[in-house]
């Protein structure tokens, strides 16, 4: 078992008066995929943005318990999201390339860090597009507006995008829910790969997705955490009867 | 028997309804050509290129107006200067910083009452403060400074819209990256935003040219021997011309035709600058489809 | 790293600041209408400047400072603007939401939109020029400069708002709505006029009231078409004048600091005050309007 890297202990996530989350305790483990899976609405990508503190964003909310990412409680009052940000990347729902060229949004995280040596960052550039398994495709069009790539494509390219700052943790909501089946299978090959440098959480909705890339599965419901498990466990003698119910497809 | 009759009722009523309706579109439109039709046809003759290139001459019964596209030029920029950036700025604070909360909400009430303060109390104000409080005189830069303050409702309103439209993801994406809020507005939103918050500050801009009430005696003059030459000079304007050569004028009915000149001169200003925001927008709106 | 922190915070205090300048600005126009307009009453009290009906400043023996007069004027083109521009306004919002074919639409919208920038001195202008001249021929009075012709010229102003605001109002109603009452077998103008229209009324009341705004305050229009006599109005058919037309009249021709030059400033709070209560009923409406559906 490889050590945690993420530590969440007792962790409630309110909006307004509603709790969405509800005391979870979770620890992850480095250079592992996690796959967070649940009905919708049930608090998994509201847990996920946690984790990099996109949640800030939306008004009127608050939270309680810590989380520790690195041994640092991340809603500490001395933490710089900022910084946090860069050491936890994110891969959203839909593919969010900005209306650049490729190659501008993938030195966007490098830029915007204030990296100015053109050299590095066309180093970067090249291997974080190689890691995304893009670089292949596009090599020969760096130039050319991110959004004329296919769905697939843009959701890789906002992998080398995350990927180029090089992040400790890699969040991924749903990143395949907007992708075709054989864009998908792309992506979930990536995923496999990309596990051997970082950590992966990722948040979906597909179960045979869970069963196939991540290594422990977490089951969540109405803001609870039913179960966590190796994924080959959890799909084949889950311990609690509700988790059996919704992976044999009763609900959800 | 009975539901026919009911369903031809509803027909005619339908009929009448609708009718009515475009009858009222009609209006506006015929209300619309009357104007233009008025004004084209009798300012036709005057029109030339010595009308919009000369200074009055013999008393402003004879010769050109060009102190007063000058004047209103020179005020229209003052007015830019000051509305553009604070309106930009206020518009940028209430859709990425402000949180929900009274203090914003007061803030957008003040937008909206300011956007309802009569044109003429601006006028007063700019009497109390740019003339009288901070000395500033009758001037092109007093008339400008209170055009802006008129003028910044619009242009957070507009500016505002122009960023709501920039996708939340852009922000996401960029903040998820590590990058400060600031970087984020700057290099992922603004340039996106800045097109649209153009349009709608040029449709402002057009506006505050065409008005008069704010200008009376902050720095319009009826008459001045030549071009201003700084910005503490009183100036001619457009709009004042028009009133002045329409009702003080001591011969009223002889220099009707320069008064129809003038007030096509404005309203082709006014009409140029609106034209070019929504030929803009549209092209915006295309560029965003694809 | 503390130099980046430092920045972004500074950064955003000066957005913050620039926010609450907006506040500054208007507690501003307030504050130094109220600071001008408070020396009048040293002179003039308080009860005869709301309830004279007799406006005589540059009077030697007996100066009047009552402006009952003119706010009754200001009304009374007000009211008359509305009469004209409410329906017209509200029927081609109708029009426009659902009568009108798209691309009649994609036509029509800029119409309205270059209606409402036209400049209002212009309208004043054309109101000396036409719409005078035609009521005095209409009517066999002598220069047609009277409150009619500046109520007619006020609803060309009100009118973009209006149709804007409506039509804004009629397309925010849920389209289930629509659909439900057709379902029924409602007719298509039953279902505009029960439903829509109905369901879209706050929304069509704030934005006649927004168009009263601006009629209220519009001053070169009615400056240069009603006539301009001092006097309390009798009818439409005289001349009026306004407030905003005493002020651009008078404040050209006062000396500074005198009781007249304050009293005009007076006249400018009062139509501040007016506007602005004018605007937050409005604004009330439309929230209320707003919470219904979202």
């Amino acid at each position: 078992m490889n050590s945690k890297i993420v530590s969440i202990k007792d962790f409630s996530f309110y909006y307004g008066q509603n709790k969405c989350l509800k005391n979870i305790s979770l620890d992850i483990a480095a250079r592992e995929v996690t796959s967070i899976i649940g009905p919708s609405g049930c608090g998994k990508s509201t847990l996920l943005r946690c984790f990099n503190r996109m949640n800030d964003l939306i008004p009127n909310t608050r939270v309680e318990g810590t989380i520790h990412i690195d041994e640092k409680n991340i809603y500490a009052a001395d933490v710089d999201v900022v910084d946090l940000r860069r050491k936890v990347g994110m891969v959203f729902q839909r593919p969010n390339p900005f209306p650049k060229s490729i190659f501008e949004n993938v030195a966007y995280g490098l830029r915007i860090n204030g990296v100015k040596n053109k050299e590095f960052i066309a180093d970067k550039i090249e291997k974080g597009l190689i890691n995304a398994g893009l670089w292949n495709e596009v090599k020969d069009r760096l130039r050319d507006n991110a959004l004329r790539l296919s769905g697939g494509q843009q959701q890789r390219l906002c992998v080398a995008r995350a990927l180029a700052i090089e992040p400790e943790v890699v969040l991924m909501d749903e990143p395949a829910s907007a992708l075709d089946p054989i864009a998908t299978a792309k992506l979930e090959e990536l995923i496999v790969e990309l596990k051997k440098k970082y950590t992966i959480v990722i948040v979906t909705h597909n179960m045979q997705q869970a069963a196939r890339i991540s290594d422990i599965t977490v089951f969540l419901m109405q803001g609870e955490l039913i179960e966590r498990g190796k994924t080959s466990e959890i799909f084949t003698r889950p311990s609690k009867k509700i988790t059996e119910e919704y992976i044999t497809g009763r609900f959800g | 028997m009975n539901l026919s009759k009911r369903s031809q009722k509803k027909f005619f009523e339908q009929f009448f309804g609708f009718g009515f309706l475009r009858l009222c579109m009609l209006a506006i439109i015929v209300i619309l050509v009357i104007i233009f039709y008025d004004i084209i046809s009798k300012s036709w003759g005057v029109i030339s290129w010595e009308f919009l290139t000369q200074l009055p001459r013999k008393g402003m019964t004879e010769g050109g107006i060009l102190p007063t596209i000058v004047g209103t030029v020179l005020v229209t920029i003052i007015t830019a200067v000051l509305s553009v950036p604070l309106g930009m700025g206020c518009a940028i604070y209430l859709n990425e910083y402000a949180k929900v909360n009274k203090l914003t909400r007061l803030i957008r009430i003040s937008i909206r009452n300011l956007s309802g303060v009569p044109s003429i109390v601006y006028g007063l104000f700019g009497v109390a403060l740019f003339v009288e409080m901070m000395h500033l005189g009758t001037c092109i830069l007093s008339s400008g400074l209170t055009l802006g303050l008129m003028t910044l409702p619009w242009t957070i309103t507009a500016s505002e819209e122009a960023l709501k439209g920039v996708p939340m993801s852009y922000r996401e994406g960029s903040l998820a990256l590590g990058a400060t809020q600031w970087q984020t507005i700057r290099t992922n939103v603004l340039p996106y935003a800045i097109p649209g918050m153009l349009t709608g500050t040029i449709l402002g801009l057009a506006r505050a040219a065409g008005e008069t009430a704010p200008i009376l005696f902050t720095g319009a003059a009826f008459s001045l021997p030549g071009l201003p030459k700084s910005l503490f000079d009183q100036f001619m304007a457009m709009p004042y011309h028009l009133y002045i050569m329409s009702t003080q004028h001591h011969a009223i009915v002889k220099v009707r035709p320069i008064a129809y000149g003038t007030a096509l001169v404005l309203v082709s200003i006014v009409f140029l600058m609106n034209l070019s925001a929504i030929i803009l927008r549209y092209h915006l709106r295309k560029a965003r489809q694809e | 790293m503390n130099a980046a922190r430092f920045k972004e915070k500074f950064v955003q205090r000066a957005f913050l600041f620039n926010g609450i300048l907006v506040i500054m600005i208007l507690a501003g126009i307030f504050l130094l209408l109220v600071i001008n307009a408070l020396p009048t009453f040293k002179d003039v009290s308080l009860k005869e400047f709301l309830t004279g009906t007799n406006w005589n400043p540059s009077s030697d023996y007996n100066p009047a400072y009552g402006i009952v007069s003119m706010v009754v004027s200001t009304f009374m083109v007000t009211i008359g603007s509305l009469v004209i521009a409410v329906p017209i306004g509200i029927g081609t919002a109708a029009y426009l939401s659902d009568v009108a074919h798209p691309k009649v639409r994609e036509i029509a919208k800029p119409v309205v939109e270059i209606l409402a920038g036209i400049p209002s001195v212009v309208i004043g202008f054309l109101g000396i020029v036409m719409v005078g001249p035609f009521i005095a021929k209409l009517t066999g009075t002598y220069s047609g400069l009277n409150a009619l012709n500046g109520s007619i010229l006020l609803a060309v102003m009100a009118l973009p708002t209006i149709v804007s605001l409506s039509e804004d109002a009629l397309a925010n109603v849920p389209k289930s709505f629509q659909e439900a009452s057709l379902a029924l077998g409602a007719s298509h103008w039953q279902t505009l006029v029960r439903v829509k229209l109905a369901a879209a009324s706050s929304g069509i009341i704030a934005a006649c009231m927004l168009g009263m705004g601006r009629a209220i305050g519009e001053t070169m229009t009615v400056l240069m078409a009603t006539g301009n006599a001092p006097a309390f109005p009798s009818g439409f058919l005289n001349s009026v004048r306004p407030m905003t037309s005493t002020i651009a009249i008078e404040l050209g021709e006062v000396p500074y600091y005198t009781t007249h030059y304050h009293a005009l400033f007076a006249i400018g709070l009062v139509l501040f005050l007016i506007t602005f209560v004018i605007n937050m009923i409005a604004d009330i409406v439309l929230h209320r309007y707003e919470r219904n559906f979202r």
